[in-house]
This record gives structure tokens, sequence and C-alpha cells, in this order.
């Protein structure tokens, strides 16, 4: 990285205003460019998946990245707040769809903090027993008792059509900036969540949390909080997955494969930061679309479907190696790296040490 | 220590996501084309909901194999009446959120070729699409399976159980335990297991098993396999414990290798089990070797290689070499043969509809009136070169199903025999329960059912 | 009172069947600290490779002998491709790292070998034995005989040998291991090839158990409660930790299922561990921690 001159360096703006900047920049970008294109594909497919897995990827990040506590079991409270969203909506009279999406995030908040009370007495990789118990109980759950699908035969439920306040958004433009508002809010709020002495507490706890119970941080509040804030975000990912992007969704959908994805999300965005998750997200839904085109193009319409879903696995997995090896702090870093004067965006002291998750 | 030039990998993947975003349309994802479209647009497009991955993949490429094999025989027969057929497929890995995704995918072709029919091969992925399909006017066939209230063509237009629905198949099996036992009657007392799937389309007929158990007096106890139903141990030991007469097996892809496995491992025999639509395939009893020996199932179609119409695809396909089966030894095995009698029925609809509309390629709208209007007989099965592979058909608007007759067969090691002859369904007794499945569906989305008497 | 104990001990054979499959977990993380998700689809694919050479006429022990070679030339690659580069790197990293490894074996035992179910038969017959006037599964009781084999050769191995005090040595400080010469690239590929050994052998037995097909690699999340109940680090732990997870979730099964709901077998372990790492957080075997601030 070149350095810059002196007074070059002192002439550039504060921190906290470039990112204030580079905020307003990135949503003012999302909210135009993409109605500009058009392409009723681009959101449904693309855009709007992106940012429902960006903001699964903030939850999981404030518990695994910030907090330090690796949990496997993000799509189980994706699942939930999805369900219960559904469920809020159709039973309790007078919550139309924003504020049971709400309602949906402190459900699974809730169920976040019970799944979260193992970590008080766990430690290390042995937790990911709590989070896989719930990866498994939850899906099972909502599709043994059929009152949670409202007696779908299948445990399928289908969600009404996408009305804000009396306008219909109803198609694929609408869904994207229904879910690109709700994003952005929550983003913003997170942000201002991590800079707080909370945050600062989530990090302490996961960088050494013997000396932030020595400093006096309250170590089972603090570790609480973060799976409450965590599953809050991922309950309201989940009911977004379901209500802009699919429209109808089984238990089985938020399956381990799920939770993984996210995990991927995180690590190859980038653990303990914000703009790394955009980043995971964008990387894991358009990879699959440009290998098949590559394959597409390379073996032409002959090309064996199987095959190609297979080879998807295997590029996929080798592509995930090859990060960690080559960019262990994820694309955020190779950003930073990229531009041509170091924006820090992310305080240095944000991402975790090179050991991320010490306690782990 | 970052080992990439972080200026070039991002200029790189700038330039991929841009390229991606802005080229990104229905063609992306896995989709793979086929078919003949000499000119753009004007041929009959089928989208294809396949699976050839995941546990379910046998099923999955069987079916899909002897329907696109079909299809390419009709197409080098010179198409329908000109019209040739072209298809694209996606993989769904028989999961409803991948299937209803391959559908907004690919209900449109992409050269503007109208759409005849979608064929997704899973009660999940029908359920999860049923009311698109309505909206969207295309017709959604689920052959021998399905949501069972749409044999009732008044609530549901656009929806086909083709030549079986689930109600007609267990109750066809109570009617042979029946017959085995010396009568309905007989069964009084008795005791039966059903073992299912955990998944919509097991738990699809445990009202009608209630139903038929209540009315014939036979106890009935329902055990459930959580996909994919590769472990069954606590599920067989309970089945040792009751000890029951028969045990009905509904089950699906690995789940039926591993039941005849545990069944033995048990010591329940492999003679008194049943297997139902979807657990009666060559891929369904080989893997689980000499345990299958004796292993009954039903089917609404033989397999083997005889038929004519396999020995034109025999001749007009593969050995030139188009054939879609991965392994050339499943050609004529019953899950092939069972995409080959769903390619003949989809592309009988569109001939059907033809003679009436135009020998064009036909809208959804029009294909349905096709299949509505299904009528194949002896002489027509003959023309067909498919006596005796598909069973005579009559479909209407209050009759999706048109079928609702079964055989059995029996496993002996090698191959599978046919042990008896048509055993037809109890229809005049589950023609009520379905209408009024049907009638409440209709109420619940404020649906006016159509009048047949009219249509 | 029968049915009961059939019940208990077929579960706890069908458990000692899932530590055969932990073992392999231990073995890698006792030389490597790295805990191998991996595993799993290592046996789907040493399944899938040896049903396959069978399948097409090789014999048995040849078939045995060239899965091996191929999974040793699989622990070289990933020693050179993934280990040694990832050597700093935090538990997270080489555990997505092994999450990484098991797409890759996946997709290639499938675009190899294709995704059909195929039968594997070990010339174990699998009728019913009366053993004390209970009715248990030939089969599984041969598994067991075959796990608790490999248990002892294990141990002899590790125990005995100065391969295995090279193993133990590495695993508990691999700093002061180099230091006194210990080649630590050598000795992970000895302990990857050991883990390739075991999933071949834990890959005939489920094979044979339930045919061979691509929802073998799921058996590893039925490993991972045993593991976590046994300890990541203790080989006798994991055995016992089977017939814990094995018997609670036959029994869950069969007596808590008609209140609860149908499949209750699909969480129950996780439960079950859950409640095991309340009472002892590093699991029953595993080694206590010390941190220093």
């Amino acid at each position: 990285m070149a350095s810059l001159p002196a007074p070059l360096a002192a002439a550039l703006p504060r921190t906290p205003r470039i990112r204030a900047l580079a905020t307003v920049l990135a949503v003012a970008t999302a909210a135009i460019v993409p109605f500009a294109l058009g392409a009723d594909y681009l959101f449904g497919a693309v855009l709007v998946p992106i940012l429902i897995l960006s903001l699964a990827g903030l939850g999981l990040n404030i518990l695994t990245g910030y907090a330090g506590q690796l949990s496997l079991g993000s799509a189980a409270f994706m699942a939930i707040g999805a369900f219960a969203t559904y469920n809020i909506h159709l039973r309790v009279p007078g919550f139309t769809l924003l504020p049971a999406i709400v309602a949906g995030g402190f459900v699974s908040a809730g169920f976040g903090v019970l799944f979260g009370l193992p970590s008080l007495r766990v430690k290390g990789f042995y937790l990911i027993a709590s989070t896989l118990a719930a990866q498994f109980f939850v899906p099972w759950a909502l599709s043994q008792y059929g009152w949670f699908s409202n007696g779908s035969a299948s445990g399928v439920i289908t969600a009404p059509p996408l009305t804000l306040g009396g306008f219909d958004l109803d198609n694929p433009a609408g869904r994207y900036a229904f879910t690109l508002g709700v994003v952005a809010v929550l983003t913003l709020l997170a942000r201002n969540l991590i800079d707080s002495p909370t945050g600062r507490a989530w990090m302490a706890v996961r960088d050494m949390d013997l000396a932030a119970a020595a400093l006096g941080i309250p170590l089972g509040r603090a570790k609480l909080l973060a799976f409450a804030v965590s599953s809050f975000l991922l309950g309201i990912a989940g009911a977004l997955w379901a209500f802009t992007y699919l429209g109808t969704v089984e238990p089985a959908g938020f399956d381990l494969d799920r939770s993984f994805q996210i995990l991927f999300v995180i690590i190859l965005g980038g653990l303990g930061s914000i703009r790394g998750n955009f980043l995971g997200a964008a990387f894991v839904v358009l990879l699959p679309v440009a290998l098949s085109m590559i394959g597409g193009a390379i073996a032409g319409p002959s090309l064996d479907p199987a095959l190609l879903e297979n080879a998807q696995k295997v590029v996929f997995g080798a592509l995930i190696i090859f990060f960690l090896v080559a960019e262990p702090d994820g694309l955020t870093r190779l950003l930073d790296r990229a531009l041509p004067y170091p924006l820090e965006l992310d305080r240095p002291d944000e991402t975790p040490p090179a050991g991320v998750a010490a306690n782990v | 220590m970052s080992r990439i030039s972080p200026k070039s990998f991002l200029t790189l993947s700038a330039a991929a996501t841009l390229a991606l975003m802005t080229g990104c349309h229905e063609k992306t994802g896995t989709t793979q084309q086929g078919g003949v479209a000499a000119v753009p647009g004007k041929s009959q497009y089928f989208p294809l909901q396949s699976y050839r991955v995941g546990p379910y993949a046998a099923g999955g490429s069987g079916f899909f194999g002897g329907f696109i094999d079909y299809m390419q025989l009709v197409n080098a027969q010179g198409g329908i009446n000109g019209v040739p057929l072209s298809w694209a497929e996606c993989e769904t890995e028989y999961d409803v959120e991948k299937g209803v995704e391959c559908y907004e995918r690919l209900k449109k072709s992409a050269d503007g070729s109208p759409t005849a029919a979608t064929n997704p091969l899973s009660v999940g992925i029908a359920y999860a699409t049923l009311d698109r399909s309505t909206t969207d006017k295309i017709p959604l066939i689920t052959i021998n399976h399905g949501r069972t209230d749409s044999t009732d063509g008044s609530v549901f237009p656009y929806v086909f159980p083709l030549q079986l629905n689930p109600y007609s198949e267990v109750s066809a099996i109570f009617n042979w335990i029946g017959a085995k036992a010396g009568g309905l009657d007989k069964l009084r007392g008795k005791h039966i297991v059903v073992l299912y799937h955990g998944s919509p389309y097991g738990k699809e007929t445990s009202g009608v098993i209630d139903t038929l158990a209540a009315r014939y007096g036979v106890t009935v106890d329902k055990i459930e396999v959580p996909h994919p139903g590769n472990e069954q141990q606590s599920q067989w030991l309970k089945i040792r414990q009751i000890n029951p007469e028969w045990v009905i097996l509904r089950g699906w892809g690995v789940m039926n290798p591993v039941a005849l496995k545990t069944a033995r491992k048990v010591g329940f025999p492999a003679d008194h089990i049943i297997g139902n639509i979807w657990s009666n395939s060559e891929e369904d009893a080989a893997p689980a070797g000499d345990a299958a020996k004796g292993f009954i199932s039903i089917t609404t179609h033989p397999s083997g290689t005889s038929f004519p119409v396999l020995q034109q695809i025999r001749a007009q396909v593969i050995d030139k070499g188009k054939g879609n089966l991965a392994d050339p030894k499943r050609f004529g095995t019953v899950y092939y043969n069972l995409g080959v009698v769903n390619g003949i029925l989809n592309v009988e609809a569109v001939r059907v509809a033809q003679a009436k509309f135009g020998k064009r390629p036909l809208t959804g709208e029009e294909v349905r009136w096709g299949f509505e209007n299904l009528n194949i007989d002896d002489a027509r099965l003959k023309a067909l070169g498919a006596v005796g592979l598909v069973q005579p058909l009559k479909l209407s608007c209050s009759d999706h199903e048109g079928g609702g007759a079964v055989r059995f067969q029996q496993w002996d090691g090698t191959r599978w025999n046919v042990i008896s002859d048509w055993i037809q369904a109890d229809r005049p007794l589950l023609r009520p329960i379905i209408e009024a499945s049907a009638r409440q569906y209709a109420r619940e989305k404020g649906i006016t059912p159509r009048d047949c008497s009219k249509s | 009172m029968q049915f009961f104990l059939e019940v208990l001990v077929a579960g706890a054979l069908s458990g000692v069947m899932y530590a055969l499959v932990a073992i392999g977990f231990v073995l890698i993380y006792r030389a490597s600290g790295v805990f191998n998700f991996a595993q799993g689809s290592m046996i789907l694919f040493a399944a899938l490779t040896f049903v396959n050479l069978v399948e097409r006429g090789v014999p048995f022990w040849l078939a045995f002998g060239a899965t091996l070679l191929l999974l040793i030339a699989a622990a070289f690659a990933i020693e050179r491709f993934v280990l040694r580069p990832l050597s700093n790197g935090s538990v997270i990293t080489l555990f997505l790292a092994t999450l990484g490894l098991s797409y890759i074996f996946e997709g290639l035992s499938q675009i190899a070998w294709g995704a059909q179910v195929h039968a594997l038969d070990l010339g174990i017959s699998d009728d019913p034995v009366s053993v004390a006037g209970l009715s248990l599964s030939s089969f599984d009781i041969a598994a067991t005989a075959i796990a608790g084999s490999l248990v002892v050769v294990l141990a002899l191995v590790t125990g005995k040998t100065n391969l295995g005090l090279s193993l133990r040595a590495v695993a508990a400080d691999p700093l002061a291991a180099l230091s006194i010469g210990i080649r630590l690239d050598r000795v992970t590929v000895i302990a990857w090839s050991l883990a390739g050994f075991v999933a071949l052998v834990a890959g005939l037995v489920w094979g044979a158990r339930s045919g061979v097909q691509f929802s073998l690699s799921l058996i590893v999340l039925k490993a991972l409660p045993v593991l976590i109940i046994g300890g990541f680090t203790s080989i006798g732990g994991v055995i016992v930790a089977g017939v814990l997870v094995g018997a609670g979730e036959n029994l869950a099964a069969i007596y808590l299922g008609p209140t609860i709901g149908n499949g209750v077998e699909g969480w129950f372990a996780y439960i079950l561990a859950l409640v095991f790492l309340m009472a002892r957080p590093t699991g029953l075997f595993g080694q206590r921690t010390w941190a220093r601030i």
C-alpha cells in the first residue's frame, strides 16, 4: 500500500465522515441503479437473496464475529422468524406485515436466548452442540405440528401478497425496495450497537473472556444479548426469505446446508465486518450462477445436469479453501487492500486477531 | 498476508459481477436445453423441474430419462403434427424451494415457445406451485401422485393426478389384501402397519387410511420414517413388536432398500411387505440384495422392453446416441417406463388439443383442455405401441385421474413379475371424500367450482 | 421387558457403529487440532470407490487396498494444500476448510461414480440371531466386533509404537514436537491416512448396513453428538458415548415417539449431548483445558 504524502494525509476527512459518506453512497447505488437496469430476474433471483443473506450474515457475524460464539444453527432461527411472522400475521388481529415481521424477530430472539443459555457454561467448539440441537429440533417441530403451517399437509406456508400501507409491492421491484429498506435500517441499527459499549463488551468476550470478566464485564449478559440480537436479525432475515423472496417456504428449506451457507457468507466476507456480509452474500449467490454459465459455455446444451451440479460442489469447496488460504480475513480485507488509500471503514480493532474467536 | 493481488482480483470480480448481473436472465442456473426448435418460438415447450442428484436421484433420473427419450422419439418422427417439442431442465434436488425457483425461472421458454405443462414429480413442489400454475394457466401434471382432491377438476382445473391418485393407490392395496384374505369382510380384526416417508407425499394418505381402516374394521398403525430414511431401526423394531399381517411401504428413494434390509434384520418377511407406486422399481429392490426377495409392490405399468413404443425409442433414439440415461441398463425399468408413459400422456393431450385448436404450438390453456378430454382406449393404445404399458384412461372435467387401477408385482431377486390382474380402487367410496376436500379448498380460496355438466 | 432390552441392545450396537465414524474425527483432532467435517464425505468416497471397483470385478482385498491408496494420496494432498497453508489459522478457519473439503469429496465421488444406490455385500448375513433370549441382528454384532478390534488396534498403535508416541506429542504441543525433530508433515499425513482407513472400514460397515449412496455422508451428523458427549480427544470415550447415544435414541424413538411425534431420532441425540455438556462442559472424557489471562 502506498503511503501518502503528509499534507494529503492530514487533509483527508476523518474516518467517521468517510464512513457515513460511503454508506450513503452504497445505499443510494443500491436504491437507484437496479431500478435503472430493470430486469425482474435481477431483482427477484439475485438482489433480494443477496440482501437477505447479508442480513442473515450480519446476524451470525454479531454472534460469531463480534461475540466469538460459534453457531451452526442460523437457519433454525431464520425458520422461527419466518413461521412466527406467518402465524402472527395470520392469527393476531391488527398485525400487518411489517409489525408481524418485527414481532417474528422478537420471537426468534427469545429462542436465541434459550439456545444461548448453554454458552454460559460451555466454551469453545463444544458449544456447537447447542446451536446444532436448535438446527435439528426446530425444523422437526415446525413440520411435525400442523398448527405452525395452519394445517397444511406438507408444512409448507405460502406468503400473502406483499403490501405496505396500501402500496402493492407484490412485484419484483417492490419486493426489492421493501427488502432494501428493512435491511438498510437494520444494518444501521446494528452498526450503532456495535459501536456502543455493548459491542465493545462483545469483542472483549471474544478476544479473551477471562480478561473481560476480570474487568467487570458481565459475561453472561453479554453473551445472551449477543444471542438475542443475532437471532432477532436472523429471524427477520427468515421472514424476508419467506415473504419477499420465495413466497413459499417449508421447514426443510432451513436445514444445516442453509446454516453452512450463512457461515460461508461471513467467513468469505470477513468476520467482524459489516460490509463483509454484503460482499460474502454476493459471492455466495452469484457463484453458482457463474459456474453454470461457464459450464454451459464450455459444454453446451448437452451438459449433464447432474455433472454440473456436482462440479459446482467441487468448485465451491475448492474456492472456499482457496479463499481461506489466500485471504483469511475475507473479501472485505481484499477490498481494503485494493483501494488507493486506506478507507478504514471498519476500525482495525473490530476485526478479530489473527486467530479468530480465540476462545474457541 | 494476502497472496492475491488485490487490485487484479477486485477488477476481475467487479467485471464478473457486472457481467453476471446484466447477463442474468431465465437461461442462467442449472438449466439445460433440449429439443428441436427449427424456428424460435414455434415449438411446444415443456419445462422440466428434474432432479438427478440427492437421495431421490434414482427415481428422478429414471423418470426424466424416459420422458426426455420419448420426446426425442416424437421429434424424430416429425413432432406432433409437425410441431417439434422443446424442453429445459432445472435441478431441484427434490427440494421445494428449488422446485419453486425452477418453476419461476422455466415457466416461460427462452425462445418464446408456449408452455404446455409442468411435471415436477414431487408432491411438495406440486403443492407449492399449485396456485401459481392456476394463475399462470399452465397445467400441473402429477402422474401417480399429487394432491388427491385435485382429482375433482371442477375446483382444480389446472391440476391432473393422472392415472392414479394417492387415495386410489391405498384403496387398491386394501382391496387386494382383502381378496387375499378371502374377502374384505374377512379383514376385520387384522393388524396392518403403514410405514410412510416423512414428507408431504408420505403424509398425503393418512386421512383415507383411517377411513378405510374404520370401514373394514382393521387396526392400522402409521409409522413415519424421517427423510431421507437411511436409518429405520427403531421403526422396524416397533413393527416387529406389533407383528402385523401386512406392512404397506409408502417409501421413496433410499428409504426403500433400507426398509427391506432392516426388515430382514428384525426378521419380518419380505413377502408381507407391499410397496406402493413409489416403492416399486428395480432401483428400490436391487440394492437390498437378498433381503428384497419376495417383496410385493403395485404398479400402473410393467417394466420390460418388449413394448413397440420402447422398441421404437431404442431404434430411433438410443441407438442413435441420443439416449438420456447415464446408465443404459436402466432402459425398460419401472421408473424409466413411467417417464415414457408420462411422455405418452403429455403428448397425447397436446395432440387431442391440436385437433380442436389447430396444428400449431398451443398455450397452456389449450393444452389443459386436451388433458381434460384425454380418452385413450385400446385402439389408441395399439396405435401408440403401448398396449399393456398404459392402462385405458378417460379423463373429464370432474375426473382428472381417469384410471385408478393397478397390478401387483413381486421381486424375485432379479426382476419384477406381475402376480395379479388389474385391481381397481374403490372409487365410489373415495369420491365423496375427495369432493368434500375439494369443496373445502374452494371455500378457503374463494373459488367458484366450475359446472362440469357444461364442459 | 424383553422388547425393552432388545431396543436397548439394538440401539447400543448401532451406537458402536456411530462411534466407528467418530473415531476418525478423534484421530484427526488429536493430530491436527482440526475438527474434520469432511470425515462423512470421506466415508462416502471410500464406500463408493470400493463398491464400484468390486462391481467391476475387482477382488475384495485388491479393491480395499486400492481405495486405501487413494485415501492416502488424498491425505498427502490435504496436508500439502490445505493444512500446511492454514497452519496458523484459527479453529473456525480450519473447520471451514474441512467443510470445503467435504464438498469436494462429495462432488468428486458422485461425478466419478454416479448417484445410484449400490448394494454392498460383506459376506455377513443379516438374519436375526437369538442371544440370551433376545433377538438381535447378526450383522450388528459382527459390526460391533469389527469396531472393537479397530479400537484395540488403534490403541496399540498410539500407545505402544514410536509412531503413536509422535502422534501424541504432536497433539500435545506441535511446536515442541517440531523442535525435537518430529516431522510434522509426515505425522499429519499418517494421522489423516489412519483416519482414511477408519473411514473406509466405517464406509464398508455402513454401506453394507444401509446401501452405498449419497446419504451415507449424512452419518456424520449422528457421529457429532457422540463426539460431543465423549469428548473430542478420547477414543474410548466415543465408544461409551456411542453406546449411550445409540441406545438413548432408539429408546426415545420408541417410547417417546407416540407422545411427542415421529422422527424424534433426528434431534434427540443433540439434546442429549446438550444435557451432558451442561454437566461436563468438555464431554465425558475430553481433556479439560486451562486458560490463562
